[in-house]
């Protein structure tokens, strides 16, 4: 079990991208104070407790675990996006009332 | 008709098609797309889908193609069929406001520490707190404006049945005009029940009028959360059920109950309360905040307390039924249906775009129109935020309302932090003003959020009882699903049936 109150996160930005790095820090937001920093070419991830105890060792996995969740979530949104969008449009097609004109 | 035989072993070459997943607790890896379709994947199938390395010779290539998370390379995506069961998914949008919620008066008899409302008493001027005619007219307008051809007209208060008269006023004027409209309206109470007499009844009757009441638990329980000054809630509260029975049938009573400090510990009591007085529906309500509710949450108990007296007052629901006596939980029931069949629900607090201000208006006594229930109990607290305006402004003045946009900001869960990459999203919803009274703001923030943790815990629950359940358990749901007994004796073969 660490003894610190904080832990730091050094992650590679040619690695992983800033939007991943982000979201994992909100996911993290809700239990833990969250501070994200840039220094170098790397970003810094500093997580706190929010009432002064330990921080557990086993966290630095979990959290990189959830950036690579994050980076996958970005690749398939990126590659699915247009396709997501088309199925959205054509569903509500018809949802334009008749009282008004079409915009074609 | 049939794919070629090289469409089952020529390439498997794949793109993939819009999904969310979810590591659950059990290791196993929750995938859900759009339009509400799920699988379970291993991590290590889940990462050769992902990575497109798939081959076609693993059965889960099959599942994932024909639950269209991938689209093979040389066949064209589904659009048309995946547009339509979205646009089923999402029905309700063409509705409007399909649940029209009427505060009749703000009169009550009781002193329910949970109360959401700042009561008068029972006897206080009725001019003053009861819904005038003249504005339930103006409220029968909007109702009729709304595109949606199934209504519900549900009436509050306070004790509606106090104002009674208003109550008959609003049913007997949309029932003549039931038919000119093209409506079919559905008319509920909610009430405690202490004021029903036979002439009240019969009008119940000749208007099919159903009835929900709150029944805490055993009587103990009950009058402890509901005091009624010199009188016994609970006792009044059953002889109006009874009373309802005999007139209107049976299952013309639907009973939900607050969860509150004292109920935590009596999951099992509170079952056995509605089984020995022959409900067949429990809503596990937890403790909302607002009202006389809001100042006891503290001192209350926490999200995951109240997570851990769900699992297990289900767990016993469960075998309650595999015993042999239907019950079900009313909101697994309907997480069931979101997740079992591809048809909307449309329950105003489980849907994206929420249902606040777009499928529910609440009309209070004093003439101002509501985006909620929860707005108005909000109201009443002192904040007028999600006041759409008065019932006498037009519909399309209140639809466009400054409340309704700042609503529109947080109502849609697909573009919400959290939400949008949520696996649980296409069964779950936006609650903008929950997330106002409680964080602040109507976007909130879903890792520190009450809403989300509950949500997310009912789902975890729920998905691995499905996934992992036996035979039996997995019946006992999919009963709730249809809303059917559960053939128990088919169980004990290990067969499905959903009759």
């Amino acid at each position: 079990m660490s003894i610190d109150s904080s832990l730091l996160i050094e992650i590679d930005s040619a690695l992983w991208t800033l939007s991943a790095v982000q979201r994992a820090c909100h996911r993290y937001s809700g239990e833990y104070l969250v501070e994200l920093l840039k220094k170098g070419r790397n970003y810094e991830v500093i997580i706190r407790t929010k009432v002064g105890i330990s921080v557990p060792d086993s966290l630095r996995g979990e959290f990189s675990a959830t950036l690579i969740d994050e980076e996958l979530r970005e690749r398939v949104t990126s590659e699915t996006r247009e396709i997501r969008e088309r199925l959205i449009a054509q569903a509500f097609s018809g949802a334009i009332p008749r009282t008004r004109p079409r915009i074609d | 008709m049939f794919s070629e035989p090289t469409h089952f072993t020529g390439s498997s070459s794949y793109r993939l098609l819009p999904f969310r997943f979810r590591r659950s607790p059990s290791g196993n890896i929750l995938l859900t797309n759009d339009v509400g379709e799920h699988i379970w994947l291993d991590n290590n199938t889940f990462s050769t889908f992902a990575n497109k390395r798939l081959p076609l010779s693993d059965s889960a290539f099959w599942d994932l193609e024909s639950r269209h998370f991938l689209s093979r390379d040389d066949e064209p995506i589904p659009y048309d069929a995946l547009s339509i069961q979205y646009r089923t998914r999402k029905a309700f949008l063409f509705d409007g406001p399909a649940l029209h919620i009427f505060v009749v008066t703000l009169r009550c008899n009781h002193s329910c520490k949970y109360c959401q409302v700042s009561r008068r008493v029972e006897d206080e001027q009725a001019s003053s707190f009861d819904m005038t005619i003249e504005h339930a007219n103006h409220a029968i307008s909007h109702v009729l404006s709304a595109p949606a051809q199934a209504i519900t007209v549900e009436f509050q208060g306070g004790e509606p049945l106090l104002a009674f008269p208003v109550i008959k006023h609003v049913i007997e004027r949309l029932s003549r005009l039931a038919q000119e409209s093209r409506k079919r309206f559905k008319f509920v109470i909610t009430s405690v029940l202490h004021h029903l007499d036979d002439e009240k009844l019969d009008f119940l009757k000749q208007h099919e009028v159903e009835l929900s009441t709150s029944l805490d638990g055993p009587a103990v329980l009950h009058n402890r959360n509901r005091p009624l000054p010199g009188r016994d809630s609970y006792k009044r509260t059953m002889a109006g059920v009874e009373a309802a029975r005999r007139v209107l049938g049976q299952n013309a009573v639907a009973a939900l109950t607050t969860i509150t400090k004292e109920s935590i510990e009596a999951p099992e009591q509170i079952i056995d309360t509605y089984r020995e007085h022959g409900f067949h529906s429990i809503f596990l309500r937890p403790l909302s905040p607002y009202g006389f509710a809001a100042k006891s949450l503290r001192s209350d108990y926490t999200p995951v307390q109240f997570n851990a007296f769900y699992r297990r007052a289900v767990d016993y629901l469960i075998q309650l039924n595999i015993a042999g006596y239907p019950m079900d939980e009313a909101y697994a029931a309907l997480l069931l249906r979101s997740i079992e069949t591809p048809f909307a629900h449309g329950h105003v607090d489980l849907r994206s775009p929420a249902g606040a201000g777009f499928g529910v208006w609440a009309y209070n006594y004093n003439g101002k129109v509501y985006a909620s229930d929860e707005s108005r109990m909000l109201a009443e607290m002192g904040d007028d935020t999600f006041c759409l305006g008065q019932v006498t402004d037009s519909y399309e003045t209140l639809l466009h309302s400054p409340a309704m946009e700042l609503i529109a900001a947080g109502a849609v869960a697909e573009s919400i932090p959290v939400c949008s990459d949520c696996a649980f999203l296409p069964y779950c919803g936006s609650d903008p003003i929950d997330s106002y009274r409680r964080q602040g703001d109507v976007i909130g923030h879903r890792p520190s959020s009450a809403f989300c943790e509950r949500q997310m815990s009912i789902l975890d629950y729920l998905f691995e009882k499905l996934r992992a359940g036996d035979a039996q358990t997995r019946a006992v749901l999919n009963s709730w699903t249809t809303r059917r007994a559960p053939k128990i004796e088919a169980r004990a073969h290990g067969i499905a049936s959903s009759t």
